[in-house]
């Protein structure tokens, strides 16, 4: 599984911790947009942390854009958190950390 | 972590000139002799980049190419073909087959990083 | 493949055909800012063209066209800026630079992917050195490298550049480009080691919503703005592998506002707010526009703003929030306006491509063709129709016939061009020959707006080249020779074209020398052209020049008398079945007199009956018809009946072309055509006069070449053949004849 569910998730409270594993290019973005919708449904608040993330390309870029503009129309909330060195440097690049709020 | 590059090309003086120029440019290499032997290669292992000839025996770089792109684990590696001037009708029949980039033969060794490194940076 | 180089070669052809156009234009207006030098309007027409030039051969990748139209263009530039004057000097410089771009673009359409000739290359070079000491009188330690006199050139010009000293690249990738295994990323880690990627702005308006998305889709465009010393070609290749599955702009450094407005044009992001249109373009930072519209205070901006997308209508539609931006001098007022305007700019140029349409000259040709079948078989019908005597018919085939007319007016007028153009270019040619002769000339056109037919025109303009070099060469004298003659000393050419009776006329006269009878009688018999007994009036004999082979020039020069005689054009000038005749008077000048007809395809015919066929008279040619009274003189040769008193020579067509009458139903030579051609009226008689015709001229084959007195031949509505009469040659025959009998009546 690409993007694991963790400790502290519940339906009840609303709340969602993800983290998504090693691979975020175009070889998971199936997988990893299908588990993104899904949990998009059962939760209102989402934390996504993508400190394991080795690979990320330009779909898994977009993936996390749409899922933050998802929770903008939504009304729901995304943070992101602990990002790999291979996350920054394409968020940096593509100057869009801005687009984005983040937790510790 | 360095990026790892196929070279498929029945000519061992093209692979070896390519392969020279790859790991000195801080890439791991690994080498197929034809189309059949290059997708045995590709077992397994994370592969960045396949660079190919067209035009090889068992089976030549378009077959190839259309076999990995029904691969699910090598079906979103760039392919870069190594095509001469005069195949022109290839070159677009290995586009359309999905190998986007292409180098043209002959090649100089800068001229070969230049394409990979659009594509693969080491 | 195939199809997209078929593409790129046509555009190819589109950018010659609009350089040369351009091109022709720079020249005539250069020309005329000779004669009005303050004229701001050539200046900015001028710039306007060779910046409509450099940046269609840029689209194509014409950089030797680029490089060099770009250093002239910033000139033009500076000139229209008033920082430079205009003087003789730089004028020349300018013809020259034209010329050089003309040239470079003959060579790439020509020679495509070949290097310039070392000749076109140093002439470039010189000429682009002297252009650069227009450009370095500020920084002229910098004038060698584009880059710094684009920049020279900027800050010469109208200020009305974006400040951005980066390229702005602008990108949009195709859905397939992730699945093709070519990921943005990587070009944009190739394209940091080409320069510095100063911004980058990540557009995900295209981006659906996530339960709609294809995850292995591309939704993303990019706008970077890069500081870089590499070119635009090296830059386009970063996305060489992707190109076929993207949309690339690529604006050098400090480009003209005109140009981001082009780019916004073509972005495809239909409801692109200006905000958004303005940071996309480079010209204004994320910061700039996320304060300026929390300074208008509307909403929970920065969130909107910053995800690109959703961007409230209602903004863009105001003009507040433009109005805000310029209050905070955070940006040209034209650059908003560029953004404002994006959708009437659109409308107005759209607009202004229907008003002229570009259509491929055989497709012309093909419509004059069927036209022409048209309105045989228009004739045909009325013909029929005759016969059957039934009104209602008869009415609604006339009704038919009308329009077949209107037409047929109307199809000829779409090849009529005016002859202005081809005149223009004379005025070079008279400039640059006099300076080469030391004359001083001057070159008077009148009635460069008589149209004729496109085919006339183009066919024309060698012949009308060999006769104003031959009058700036050999009629012309030097101005002591003028001066010492009692003349001024600048001598006058003259160009001339006006209508008269349905053909065009094309005077060239000078005010040199004029021809030398006794010369010209001397060169002949010399030349074998005539015998010494023979006796000639002054026209015949200043129609000798245009003998094979006939030239008095004492030397031959560089300019004319290569070889090319008047015979030439006399022969070029017939094969459009006009005339030339030339009027001359010694000391006082020359005067060529071109008569051409208004078109090649179709005529108003006058139809008549001569035996048992029909003939077509050309019905411009046709003053009036007599009835043939008075036939005492028939067996004198050359003959002739009283017209009003005037006395008319006349000629039966039976006689001409051996036509046997048959005597029963008509009486043979019962009526005269009177036609007119250059002043000479001439009687035909003919038996039966059957009336207008629309007359489609059919050339004649090979083997009728040499035939006298017929110019081509037509089908009746009948099915049935007419040959069309040459006039001019039947008036030549007359007048001839005349003068063999010593009757001297023509003269006058």
């Amino acid at each position: 599984m690409a993007i694991k569910k963790r400790r502290g998730s519940s339906v009840k409270n609303g709340k969602c911790k993800l983290a998504v594993d090693a691979d975020m290019s175009i070889y998971s973005a199936s997988q990893n947009h299908q588990e993104l919708s899904d949990c998009f449904d059962q939760y209102d608040q989402f934390e996504i942390d993508l400190s394991a993330v080795e690979e990320i390309d330009c779909s898994g870029i977009q993936l996390l854009l749409a899922f933050r503009e998802g929770t903008l129309k939504a009304s729901k909330q995304v943070t992101l958190t602990k990002p790999s060195d291979p996350v920054s440097e394409v968020m940096e690049m593509l100057d869009i950390k801005d687009r984005f709020d983040w937790s510790e | 972590m360095s990026k790892t590059i196929l070279i498929v090309d029945d000519s061992s003086s093209v692979r070896t000139v390519v392969k020279a120029a790859l790991m000195g440019a801080g890439y791991s290499v690994i080498e197929g002799v034809d189309g059949k032997d290059g997708i045995s290669k590709l077992s397994g292992q994370k592969i960045h980049l396949i660079i190919s000839d067209v035009n090889m025996p068992n089976m030549n770089g378009i077959e190839m190419v259309k076999e990995i792109k029904q691969m699910p684990d090598y079906k979103f590696t760039p392919i870069c073909m190594l095509t001469t001037e005069s195949e022109e009708s290839k070159m677009a029949e290995g586009k359309a087959a999905g190998a986007k980039a292409w180098i043209v033969k002959p090649f100089q060794p800068p001229k070969l990083l230049d394409a990979v490194s659009k594509l693969v940076l080491p | 493949m195939s199809e997209e180089s078929d593409y790129m070669e046509e555009g190819r052809q589109a950018f010659a055909e609009e350089a040369t156009e351009l091109l022709e234009q720079s020249e005539s207006i250069l020309l005329r800012l000779e004669d009005e030098p303050d004229n701001d309007e050539l200046v900015n027409d001028l710039f306007r063209a060779v910046h409509t030039i450099k940046g269609s051969a840029g689209i194509f990748g014409f950089d030797d066209v680029v490089s060099f139209t770009h250093v002239a263009e910033s000139v033009m530039g500076r000139l229209r800026d008033k920082e430079l004057g205009l003087n003789d000097k730089l004028m020349s410089l300018l013809l020259d630079s034209r010329d050089q771009i003309n040239d470079l673009v003959r060579q790439v359409i020509d020679y495509p992917g070949e290097a310039l000739s070392d000749t076109l290359r140093e002439r470039g070079d010189g000429l682009l050195a002297q252009l650069n000491l227009y450009l370095n009188s500020e920084q002229p330690e910098q004038a060698d490298s584009p880059q710094a006199t684009e920049a020279e050139s900027e800050s010469a010009g109208e200020g009305a550049m974006v400040g951005s000293d980066c390229w702005h690249i602008s990108l949009r990738f195709g859905r397939q480009v992730l699945a093709n295994g070519m990921d943005p990323l990587s070009f944009f880690r190739y394209l940091s080691t080409v320069g510095d990627i100063s911004s980058m702005t990540t557009l995900a308006t295209e981006l659906p919503d996530l339960n709609s998305m294809n995850p292995e889709d591309c939704y993303l465009g990019f706008e970077i703005d890069l500081k870089t010393e590499a070119s635009k070609e090296v830059i386009a290749e970063v996305f060489e592998f992707v190109m076929d599955d993207c949309q690339l702009h690529i604006l050098p450094p400090r480009s003209k506002i005109a140009d981001y407005t082009a780019l916004i044009d073509t972005l495809p992001e239909e409801n692109m707010a200006i905000g958004e249109i303005l940071v996309a373009s480079g010209a204004l930072t994320h910061e700039e526009l996320r304060e300026a519209l929390q300074y208008q205070g509307e909403h929970t901006v920065i969130e909107t703003i910053s995800d690109d997308d959703h961007l409230p209508v209602e903004i863009v539609s105001k003009p507040p929030l433009g109005e805000v931006l310029v209050d905070k001098g955070m940006t040209d007022t034209r650059l908003v306006d560029a953004a404002v305007n994006k959708q009437i700019k659109v409308k107005k140029a759209k607009q202004a491509e229907q008003q002229s349409v570009r259509v491929n000259a055989d497709k012309l040709g093909d419509l004059i063709n069927l036209v022409g079948e048209l309105v045989i078989s228009s004739a045909h019908t009325e013909l029929k129709a005759r016969q059957t005597e039934q009104a209602e018919l008869l009415e609604t085939t006339e009704h038919l016939t009308r329009l077949v007319e209107e037409i047929r007016d109307a199809t000829l007028s779409l090849r009529m061009v005016q002859i202005g153009d081809t005149f223009n270019r004379f005025k070079r040619v008279v400039r640059d020959i006099s300076k080469d002769l030391s004359k001083k000339i001057d070159l008077k056109i009148s009635g460069g707006d008589t149209e004729l037919d496109k085919t006339v025109v183009e066919k024309i303009s060698d012949p009308l080249m060999h006769l104003i070099r031959n009058a700036l060469d050999h009629g012309v004298e030097k101005p002591n020779v003028r001066l010492a003659a009692g003349k001024l000393e600048t001598a006058t050419v003259r160009l001339d074209a006006y209508h008269d009776s349905g053909s065009i006329v094309i005077e060239i006269s000078d005010d040199g020398y004029g021809l030398d009878p006794d010369k010209l009688i001397a060169k002949a018999i010399e030349n074998e052209v005539i015998s010494e007994t023979q006796q000639l009036t002054p026209a015949e004999i200043n129609r000798l020049i245009f003998a094979p082979g006939f030239s008095t020039a004492e030397e031959v020069t560089s300019i004319s008398g290569r070889g090319v005689g008047m015979d030439v054009v006399n022969k070029n000038i017939d094969a459009l079945r006009g005339q030339i005749s030339v009027e001359s008077e010694l000391g006082v000048g020359t005067k060529f007199i071109i008569r051409l007809p208004l078109t090649l395809a179709i005529i108003d015919g006058f139809q008549v009956q001569v035996g048992k066929s029909s003939y077509v008279i050309p019905l411009d040619l046709v003053d009036e018809c007599i009835e043939h009274t008075n036939r005492d003189n028939q067996d004198v040769k050359g003959e002739y009946v009283n017209l009003r008193g005037e006395v008319m020579p006349y000629l039966h067509l039976a006689d001409v072309f051996s036509e046997q009458s048959d005597g029963e139903d008509v009486k043979p030579g019962n009526n005269i055509v009177v036609v007119q051609y250059a002043g000479q009226k001439t009687g035909l008689v003919v038996d039966e006069l059957l009336g207008e015709h629309q007359t489609v001229i059919k050339p004649l084959g090979q083997i009728f070449q040499n035939l006298k007195g017929i110019s081509g031949a037509t089908i009746l509505g009948s099915g049935e053949v007419a040959m069309i009469i040459d006039v001019p040659a039947l008036v030549g025959r007359v007048t001839r004849n005349g003068r063999d009998t010593g009757d001297a009546s023509q003269l006058h």
